[in-house]
C-alpha cells in the first residue's frame, strides 16, 4: 500500500523549485503518492444526468448537480489508502447559487441601464471579495474530510480584508512588484488559518519565494509580445499586398497569438506557483511534493480544449477526470510518523460555535 | 455481511469490521470490539457510482464501506431522490435519453426560447426606461466618437422633413427622433438606439445620392425600432451569458476559451436575424410609400465599392450582419415582386 518511490523526483523538483525544498528533518519521509480512480465512461454518466436535470428544471438541480460530481472527485482521490469525502447538502448551495445569479445578472444587466450602477455594483462586489472567499472556504473545508476527521477553516472576515482587499492598492503604487508578496501573503492566510482534525497548517514558505515565478511569467509575457508584434507585423506586411488594411485573417491569427501566449505563460506561472503553495503545506509535521509540469499542464489544457470544442462539449467530462488524474499524480504526501496519530478537534465550544455561525452564513455563493 | 472501515469519531486510525443486518439492527464487529445500532438511527450517504458509502453512526463513528448493494439492501428507501438519480446514470437508455434531452433543450433554448422571452420582456419595458437607456448610450457615443454635425443647417432641416412624413402613418412613430452626427472613426453608418433615437453620421448622408436612398436606410433603422430590437439584443445577450456561465460553472478547464467562442457565434447569429428582420421591415415600408427597394440596393452598392471586404463571406458567421451581397439581392428581388 504505502510504497517507497526512488527519490528521482525528489531531484527533479528541487531543480524545478529549488526555494520551497522541505527542511531536511532527521526522520526519512514515508512516501504516499496520491491517487485518482475516476473514470471518464463513469463520469460522463453523471455529467449528462446531471446536465439533463439541470436543464429540465431550470438550473434548480444544478446544486444537486454539484454535489454529485464533487462526491465523485473526492471520493475517487486517495492517498495513503483512504478516500477523500465531499460532505456538503444541496440546499445551502442552491441558495449560493440564487444569490450569484441574482447578483451577476443584475450586473450584466445594469451596463444597459447606467454605466454608474454598474460601477457602482462593480465596486460593491469587490469590498465583498473577502466575504465571499472567507465564506467559501469555510464552507468547503468543513464539508471535506480524509479518514473520517473534517477540514476546517478558522479565518476571519476581518483577518481575509488585509490580503485580500488592502493589499490591492499597494500594487500599482509599487508598479506591481509587490504583487507576488500579495500572492504569498494571500496563500499564507488560507493555509494557516485551515485545520485538519485538530491540526492547524503551517506555511513553510517566504513570502519572497512567489517572487522569481511572477517575474519569470512577466519575462516571458514580454518576450513574447516583443515576437509576436514583430514576426506578426512582419507576416501582415508580407500579406497585405499593397492593400490600405490588412486582411480580417491576420488580425484573427495575431489576436490569437497574443491571447495564446498570454494563457500558455498563465499555465506556466499557474504550475510553479500551485507547487510552491503545496510544497510548503506542513500538517502537524507531514508535508507534500507537488510537481506539476508547465508543459505538460499546456498540453492538457491544449488538448482539453480542442477536445471540447470539436465534441461540441461531450468531451467535458472526459477533459475533467484527464485533469483531475494528471494533477494527483503530481502530488505525494511525504509523511513524517505515523498518520494514525491525527486526532479530532478536542474542544466542543468551537464547534458549537461554528455551528452556530455556519446556520446564519452556511452558503457558498459562485457558480 | 459486509466488510467496512471503521473510524471512532475521535483520530483518523482506520479498523477493519464486519458488518451485519437483521431485524433493523446494524452489528458492527472488530478485532477487540462489537457495537450494535439500530439502522434508522444511521445516517447513509447516497449511493454514487462505485465510490464508497459512509454509515454515520449515532456516536460519532463511522463506518465505510466499497459494498453498494449490501448498503442498499440493509437501508432500504434512504435518500429517493439520488437514488432515482443514480438508477438513472447506471441505465443506458436514460443516459442517451439525457444526451437526446440536454442537445435538443440548449438548440430549443437558444432557437426559440431565449428570443421568445426577451420580445415579451422587451415588450413590457417602459417606454421611458428604454429612452433613459437610449439617451445614456448617446451620452457616451457623444463623449468618444460622435461630433457635433457639420452638415449644412437647411439639409438637416430637410432630410428630418422627409423623415417626419414617411414617419406620420407608422405607430408609435410619432416621437421618434433623427440626429446626426460627424464621426470619421466610424464612418458612413446610422443606427437606432433604444427609445427611438435614429443616429446618422454625416458621412453616412454624404454617400447617399438622394431622399429615396435616405428614407431606405432610415426605414431599416425605423424597423429596428418598431420591432424593440435593441431592448431584445441586450436581453438576449445577457441570457446567452447567465446560461452559458451556468452550463460551464464547473469546466475548470479553459472555460474562457471554450466558452466565449459559441457565445459570440450565438450573438452573431441573433443580430444577423434582427438586421434581415429589419431589412424586411424597411422593404414594406418602403413599398407602401411608392419608393422602390432598389434604393436599399444602390446603398449597399456604395458600401460595396467603397469597402470591398465587405463582399467576403468568410466570415459570415462571425458577423453581426448578413453578407452585403445577400442584402442586395433580397432588396432587388423586393423591388421586383408586386
Amino acid at each position: 500500500m504505502s510504497e517507497v518511490t526512488a527519490p528521482e523526483t525528489s531531484v527533479a523538483q528541487a531543480s524545478a523549485s529549488a526555494a520551497a525544498e522541505p527542511a531536511p528533518t532527521p526522520m526519512p519521509a514515508v512516501e504516499y503518492p496520491f491517487g485518482f480512480s475516476g473514470d471518464a465512461h463513469e463520469y460522463f454518466r453523471i455529467w449528462i444526468v446531471n446536465l439533463a436535470l439541470t436543464i429540465v428544471t431550470f438550473g434548480i438541480y444544478s446544486a444537486w448537480a454539484k454535489v454529485r460530481t464533487q462526491r465523485y472527485f473526492y471520493a475517487n482521490t486517495r492517498v495513503a489508502d483512504a478516500p477523500f469525502e465531499y460532505l456538503a447538502q444541496p440546499l445551502p448551495i442552491l441558495k449560493g447559487r440564487l444569490i450569484a445569479f441574482a447578483v451577476f445578472g443584475t450586473y450584466s444587466l445594469s451596463r444597459h441601464i447606467s454605466p454608474q450602477v454598474q460601477l457602482a455594483m462593480a465596486l460593491m462586489i469587490f469590498v465583498l471579495v473577502p466575504v465571499l472567499i472567507v465564506l467559501g472556504q469555510r464552507f468547503r473545508a468543513r464539508y471535506s474530510a480524509w479518514r473520517s476527521l473534517n477540514f476546517s477553516f478558522t479565518g476571519t472576515i476581518g483577518g481575509a480584508y488585509a490580503p485580500f482587499f488592502l493589499m490591492y492598492f499597494l500594487v500599482p503604487i509599487t508598479l506591481f512588484v509587490f504583487y507576488p508578496f500579495m500572492k504569498a501573503k494571500q496563500k499564507r492566510f488560507l493555509v494557516e488559518n485551515h485545520r485538519y482534525g485538530g491540526i492547524t497548517l503551517a506555511f513553510r514558505a517566504l513570502d519572497g519565494d512567489f517572487f522569481m515565478p511572477y517575474l519569470k511569467g512577466f519575462g516571458l509575457i514580454v518576450a513574447w509580445w516583443i515576437g509576436a508584434a514583430v514576426g506578426g507585423g512582419m507576416i501582415i506586411a508580407a500579406t497585405m499586398h499593397g492593400a490600405r488594411t490588412p486582411s480580417m485573417v491576420s488580425i484573427y491569427a495575431m489576436v490569437l497569438l497574443i491571447y495564446g501566449g498570454m494563457f500558455l505563460v498563465g499555465i506556466y506561472v499557474v504550475s510553479r506557483v500551485t507547487n510552491l503553495l503545496y510544497n510548503a503545506i506542513d500538517i502537524g509535521g507531514h508535508r507534500l511534493r507537488s510537481t506539476l509540469g508547465a508543459r505538460e499542464l499546456m498540453g492538457l489544457y491544449l488538448t482539453n480544449t480542442l477536445a471540447i470544442v470539436a465534441s461540441a462539449g461531450m468531451l467535458i467530462p472526459w477533459a475533467m477526470i484527464r485533469m483531475a488524474r494528471y494533477r494527483a499524480s503530481r502530488l505525494t504526501l511525504l509523511a513524517h510518523g505515523d498518520l494514525d496519530a491525527f486526532a479530532a478537534e478536542a474542544s466542543a465550544e468551537r464547534g458549537a460555535a461554528g455551528a452556530e455561525l455556519g446556520h446564519l452564513f452556511d452558503v457558498e455563493i459562485g457558480f | 455481511m459486509f466488510e467496512g472501515r471503521y473510524y471512532n469519531g475521535r483520530d483518523a486510525r482506520a479498523q477493519r469490521v464486519e458488518c451485519v443486518g437483521a431485524d433493523a439492527v446494524l452489528s458492527i464487529r472488530g478485532v477487540d470490539f462489537a457495537v450494535q445500532f439500530a439502522c434508522d438511527a444511521i445516517r447513509v450517504t447516497p449511493r454514487l457510482a462505485r465510490t464508497f458509502r459512509t454509515l454515520f453512526l449515532p456516536d460519532g463513528a463511522q463506518v465505510q464501506t466499497d459494498d453498494n448493494d449490501a448498503v442498499d439492501a440493509l437501508f432500504p428507501r434512504r435518500n429517493r431522490l439520488e437514488t432515482l438519480v443514480e438508477h438513472l446514470e447506471r441505465h443506458a437508455t436514460a443516459v442517451a435519453a439525457s444526451i437526446v434531452i440536454s442537445i435538443a433543450a440548449l438548440v430549443f433554448a437558444f432557437a426559440w426560447g431565449v428570443p421568445w422571452f426577451a420580445e415579451r420582456i422587451a415588450q413590457r419595458i417602459p417606454s421611458e426606461v428604454e429612452r433613459k437607456i437610449g439617451d445614456q448610450t448617446l451620452a457616451t457615443l457623444r463623449r468618444t466618437v460622435l461630433k457635433p454635425s457639420k452638415l449644412p443647417q437647411d439639409r438637416r432641416d430637410a432630410l428630418r422633413a422627409r423623415f417626419a412624413a414617411f414617419t406620420r402613418d407608422i405607430p408609435g412613430a410619432g416621437d421618434y427622433r433623427l440626429d446626426f452626427h460627424a464621426a470619421s472613426r466610424i464612418g458612413p453608418n446610422a443606427f437606432a438606439l433604444p427609445g427611438g433615437t435614429i443616429v446618422f453620421t454625416d458621412e453616412m448622408v454624404q454617400l447617399l445620392d438622394n431622399d429615396d436612398e435616405f428614407l431606405a436606410i432610415a426605414a431599416h433603422e425605423i424597423g429596428h425600432e418598431q420591432h424593440r430590437h435593441l431592448m431584445r439584443n441586450v436581453l438576449q445577450d445577457s441570457a446567452v451569458i447567465l446560461i452559458a456561465t451556468l452550463i460551464s460553472g464547473d469546466v475548470s478547464s479553459a472555460s474562457a476559451v471554450v466558452v466565449s467562442l459559441p457565445t459570440f457565434l450565438l450573438q452573431s447569429h441573433y443580430s444577423r436575424a434582427f438586421e434581415s428582420d429589419a431589412d424586411e421591415y424597411a422593404f414594406a415600408a418602403l413599398k407602401a410609400h411608392d419608393i422602390s427597394p432598389q434604393a436599399f440596393a444602390e446603398v449597399m452598392q456604395k458600401f460595396i465599392r467603397k469597402y470591398p471586404g465587405l463582399q467576403s463571406r468568410s466570415f459570415a458567421y462571425f458577423s453581426s450582419h448578413p453578407p452585403t451581397a445577400e442584402r442586395i439581392w433580397r432588396a432587388t428581388e423586393a423591388a421586383n415582386s408586386p
